[in-house]
């Protein structure tokens, strides 16, 4: 079932929740008093709904799992960059003459 | 316990949540499990390396396929010679999707398995530009201005392609679904 032609690519941004605002609701609206599109609604949301019912597609296997646990769970990491933005900021605001001293 | 190690819980956590997601990526890539595997262990490497540098209020589920796109773009340029397609060994088969348990039904447990693996199938069969953005959005949820940052293309870009790569998808299914429900047939039979 083909949708009206300048709804096509508005379907799939609808279904990927990338509509918003004004577009949105112009499409509902339209969606609401076509049959041809409700039936490209349903049609497309059919067909994503069945190709992501699939995922994982691949699941990691057993090796590489434990391998990535040990780099995650062991590795050291590094979060001194945050700590030390956070401290310097403090010094700053701590060295700064007032307003009223100034 | 302080703001940093809470921090550093959090990401050990929602990292290894996205470690399936990584694999499914990978694949997509490089077509070759032992490659896939190597990238997601680098990415992961680089991670944990680089997670100081990545501000608190970042998405790291897009950051991690990022540095992943981004391993992968390194090692194809200094690759001396293309990715081949390795079968999965015995051992890798048993890591798979959809084994049945005792006490399922193992007619069911096929027919998922078959459908996964036709679906599977039909992505690998795509030309790269157009598989890595259907793994991205269908399988892993990402928005479309997330994958637009993965890839280093317009949200625009993302959007038409996506739509092109579904077009193509929605055929090479059309072709699976004939196939898969005939051989699940084939095996209830046996």
């Amino acid at each position: 079932m083909r949708p009206c032609d300048d709804n096509r690519s508005r379907i799939f941004l609808y279904l990927d929740d990338e509509l918003r605002g004004r577009e949105l609701t112009a499409l509902e609206s339209h969606v609401r008093s076509c049959s041809t599109c409700q039936g490209a609604v349903a049609e497309e949301r059919r067909f994503l709904n069945e190709l992501r019912s699939r995922r994982p597609i691949y699941r990691a296997p057993m090796g590489l799992r434990s391998r990535v646990k040990g780099i995650v769970q062991h590795a050291p990491v590094c979060t001194a960059p945050i700590d030390l933005r956070a401290r310097i900021q403090k010094i700053i605001a701590q060295s700064l003459p007032r307003a009223r001293d100034a | 316990m302080t703001e940093a190690n809470h921090r550093e819980v959090d990401f050990r956590q929602a990292a290894l949540a996205c470690l399936d997601g990584l694999y499914s990526y990978a694949m997509s890539l490089s077509h070759n499990q032992a490659d896939a595997e190597d990238l997601v262990q680098e990415t992961y490497l680089r991670a944990v390396r680089a997670f100081g540098q990545l501000a608190p209020d970042s998405n790291l589920k897009s950051w991690l396929y990022a540095i992943l796109r981004n391993v992968w773009l390194n090692q194809v340029r200094h690759a001396q010679s293309g990715p081949q397609f390795v079968e999965m060994s015995e051992e890798q088969q048993e890591d798979t999707i959809g084994q049945a348990r005792s006490g399922d039904n193992p007619y069911a447990s096929y027919v998922a398995t078959a459908e996964r693996d036709s679906v599977r199938a039909a992505v690998q069969q795509l030309p790269l530009q157009y598989r890595e953005i259907i793994v991205l959005r269908e399988f892993e949820g990402l928005s479309y201005q997330e994958i637009a940052e993965i890839l280093h293309c317009p949200a625009g870009t993302v959007m038409s392609r996506l739509g092109r790569a579904r077009d193509k998808l929605r055929l090479l299914l059309s072709v699976w679904n004939v196939r898969a429900p005939l051989e699940a047939r084939q095996h209830e039979a046996m």
